[in-house]
């Protein structure tokens, strides 16, 4: 048995589609002991399921029905594929690497919050938005500021430190955008 | 550091995938009349003109105690599947503390809670540290330190990071007598007030928890 903890920065385990997966399962495995346990037992399918039974029973499997039915079968089959195959992004990535063996990792989502954080202390800025996908971190910056240019430029110094000060070791690229409120908004 | 198993989940999702697939080419081939082109093929693949109440009289014989057993795997597979989402962590073993050579008598053992309840609680006195929780794996000779700390905001984030990194790897090799094969530190930044909006895109998952003492 491996003795090595789980690592700091990996790629999503694929928790939604495993547990939708897993109801899916559970509830057709249920379904199927019921109408099948009450055959045994009674003889006859339940009351409540026996017309929709009948009516699946006399489908012909050429029939247009059960090609549908293949088709979502099919769509279900390679959306589950490419949910297990996407390696998907990780949702944490290294920063502040040191002396001490080891790495250091920060959420993503932590990550933005505190670069929006940085941006909305800057003087002039109404409220921000950061959008951290992959290596791309975009910044929206929204003012009442006539003078959007020297707002503008004080953001991306904001944001550039507020990254620099984690550094990171998978280097971002950067790219804050403003936006001009009316007064009236 | 508790975490759900990502290659199980992807394996259990490429093999419903597959089963999926071939379940809807069977059906698929019915309406293709693959069987009257290829009538080799006829031992498993079904004719256009066959229903699902014909194909059960034809296998009666089989189906049913089959089909109970599927029933059966596939409602304990679903409930195996769901229980496998909880995140959990491998348990760790007792630190057995040997003389220097590392190969002489067992001097002691140490249960690693103890350890990580006493490096956590020093992890916290380090200035902008608000919370910390330490795990220990490995062995004494070569402990691998796993740690998740929340800084504030407010706080040099750099410098309380090196502050713990060194701490931790003192602190454990000054009671286990060797050094860190590894100090792992997942950061949590915090802060009293929220920010206006702060989206991710292109990731999965919840923010992560941060890590609770055993």
């Amino acid at each position: 048995m491996s003795t090595a903890p789980p690592r700091l920065v990996r790629r999503p385990a694929r928790t939604v589609p495993a547990t939708l997966l897993g109801l899916l399962l559970l509830a057709a495995g249920a379904t199927a002991l019921w109408l099948l346990i009450t055959l045994l037992v009674d003889g006859s399918w339940p009351a409540s399921a026996r017309s929709a039974l009948a009516a699946v029973g006399a489908q012909r499997l050429d029939s247009t029905p059960m090609l549908v039915a293949a088709g979502v079968l099919a769509a279900l089959g390679l959306l589950l594929l490419l949910a297990a195959l996407l390696p998907g992004r990780p949702s944490r990535g290294l920063v502040l690497a040191g002396d001490v063996p080891g790495g250091t990792a920060v959420a993503h989502r932590d990550l933005a919050r505190r670069v929006t954080r940085r941006v909305e202390a800057v003087d002039g800025v109404h409220s921000a938005r950061t959008t951290l996908s992959g290596r791309r971190l975009q910044v929206l910056a929204r003012t009442v500021v006539d003078d959007s240019e020297t707002v503008l430029r004080a953001a991306r110094t904001a944001v550039e430190e507020s990254v620099d000060e984690l550094r990171p070791e998978t280097a971002l690229r950067t790219r804050v955008r403003i936006q001009r409120l009316n007064r009236e908004d | 550091m508790r975490s759900v198993s990502g290659p199980r989940n992807r394996l259990a999702l490429v093999v419903a995938g597959v089963l999926a697939l071939l379940a809807a080419a069977w059906i698929g081939a019915a309406g293709l009349g693959l069987t009257a082109r290829w009538p080799r093929a006829e031992a498993v693949l079904p004719h256009g003109d066959s229903t699902p109440t014909s194909l059960a009289a034809a296998h009666e014989a089989w189906l049913l105690p089959v089909a109970v057993a599927a029933g059966v795997l596939a409602a304990l597979l679903g409930l195996w599947l769901l229980l496998a989402q909880i995140p959990s962590r491998t348990s760790t073993p007792a630190l057995r503390l040997r003389d220097e050579d590392g190969e002489g008598a067992l001097l002691g053992t140490l249960d690693p809670a103890v350890l990580e309840r006493a490096l956590s609680d020093h992890a916290e006195e380090v200035s902008g540290v608000l919370d910390a929780s330490v795990r220990i794996s490995g062995a004494a000779s070569a402990p691998w330190v796993q740690a998740s700390v929340t800084i504030s905001e407010d706080a040099e984030t750099a410098w309380a990071v090196e502050a713990v990194r060194e701490l931790l790897a003192d602190d454990v090799r000054t009671v286990l007598g060797s050094p860190v094969r590894s100090v792992d530190l997942l950061v949590h930044l915090r802060s009293a007030a929220t920010p206006s909006r702060a989206v991710l895109t292109g990731a999965e998952g919840a923010a992560p928890r941060p890590l609770q003492p055993s």
